[in-house]
């Protein structure tokens, strides 16, 4: 009888498949989030990322835009100068290799008195849950912190899908939050090392070491409780 | 948050690791309270000057 050798297994060893990643990215929330982020730390100046760098680790990634539409009272010259400005980012943009831009409308609403993104969100389902179904993908991110992205996230996980929310904090609904299996704040720890080196020379951002507690450091500024959110200025 | 004699703010955070803390340092105070609130969470007064 031939019990064969401890641990050895008859069948020929299977190479680790990597897993296919796929990063969808609500461009509305990609950019208000960039220009706020760059209002607060590098107040007048235009952040410019490196997108490529930035979206680094996923196998593709699926862009979805509207084209502005135009505000009252702005000239045509205007409207024009700010559309072509749109387009000609989206066009770097799809020029990118693993990129792929997908343009919707904005029209203004008389109800709610501002600009509405059309075919955007119903753009982004259609292909999450397209790609899930054929399983092109193993783990799928979508960045954005638009509640309505809730039932997407649902229905991916329930299909298995492996989701991670990409989300800007503080302004991103819990409950959107709590539906994906994993998250990730869009915040400048995650967007400073993919900025432009003239961006990025404009300011820097602290880096946290750990190290022995070492008692008051200096004038106390500021104390905060966490656990009970008071905070008292010293 | 501290304000050091070498004109650097500090933040000290929590650490996992019992007896330990994370120090966030800064030449910047209001890149700092922006990064504390933004990354971290904490909000910090704009009293604190």
């Amino acid at each position: 009888m031939n019990f064969g050798r401890l641990g050895a297994s008859s069948s020929p060893r299977k190479a680790v498949q990597p897993v296919t990643k796929y990063l969808f990215i609500d461009g509305a929330c990609l950019r208000t989030t960039i220009e706020e982020i760059g209002k607060r730390y590098a107040p007048g100046q235009l952040l410019r990322v490196d997108y490529d760098r930035l979206t680094g680790g996923y196998d593709k990634v699926f862009y979805y835009d509207a084209l502005p539409a135009k505000r009252s009272g702005e000239t045509d010259e205007d409207f024009s100068i700010r559309r072509d400005a749109a387009i000609s980012f989206h066009d770097q943009l799809g020029s990118l290799d693993r990129f792929h831009v997908y343009e919707g409308d904005t029209r203004r609403s008389p109800s709610i008195r501002k600009q509405e993104q059309k075919k955007v969100d119903v753009m982004i389902a259609v292909d999450m849950l397209t790609h899930s179904f054929r399983r092109n993908m193993q783990h799928a991110s979508l960045l954005t912190g638009d509640l309505d992205f809730k039932p997407l996230l649902d229905a991916l996980v329930i299909e298995g899908m492996s989701v991670t929310l990409w989300f800007p904090p503080h302004k991103t609904n819990k409950q959107l939050i709590a539906a994906a299996d994993q998250r990730r704040q869009l915040d400048i720890q995650s967007i400073y090392p993919a900025l432009r080196p003239a961006s990025k020379a404009l300011f820097y951002i602290p880096s946290g070491s750990g190290e022995p507690s070492r008692g008051d450091i200096g004038r106390v500024l500021h104390v905060s409780n966490s656990d009970n959110g008071e905070s008292k200025i010293v | 948050m501290f304000e050091c004699q070498d004109r650097t703010y500090v933040l000290a955070t929590p650490n996992p690791n019992p007896g330990y803390c994370t120090y966030w340092t800064h030449l910047d105070l209001t890149i700092l309270k922006h990064f504390a609130f933004d990354v971290l969470g904490l909000a910090v007064p704009d009293a604190v000057t």
